[in-house]
């Protein structure tokens, strides 16, 4: 696991809402970043 | 609670291997408005330090990130949001 205080490793990837999104997209805002294993298993 | 993030000033997005359809008509099935992200080889959960050792598959992980991009929370399993808010309201 990523630790506190380090910097959140670039992403650029397909959105469910379209277009991409790149944690450059974040920038300037807060982000919550959820990883889960499978679609059956909400997180 | 995804209004609650906003109302914070932070934006919630998940991310996971599975294919841009899927994760469509799984957010459509659960009534989700923030985007899943496709990770189709999984790179970005490896960088992300989320994958298991045998390379497979995804541990369920919350990350909490800055106007910056710094990690500010980081939980395994099933989070509870509410930690994620206060981190993200306490430097907001």
């Amino acid at each position: 696991m990523l630790t506190i205080g380090e910097q959140a490793p670039d992403f650029d990837l397909a959105s469910s809402l379209g277009g991409k999104l790149s944690l450059g997209d974040l920038k300037g805002r807060f982000g919550v970043i959820v990883f889960y294993p499978a679609n059956d298993t909400p997180g | 609670m995804k209004t609650q993030f906003e109302s914070a000033g932070a934006r919630v997005l998940a991310i996971n291997p599975a294919s841009v359809k899927a994760h469509q008509s799984y957010s459509a099935k659960m009534g989700y408005s923030f985007p899943i992200l496709s990770d189709p080889g999984g790179r970005i959960v490896a960088a992300y330090k989320c994958q298991p050792e045998t390379g497979k598959g995804v541990i369920r992980t919350v990350y909490g990130l800055d106007r910056t991009g710094t990690i500010i929370f980081a939980e395994r399993g099933q989070a509870d949001l509410n930690e994620v808010l206060a981190a993200i309201r306490s430097l907001a």
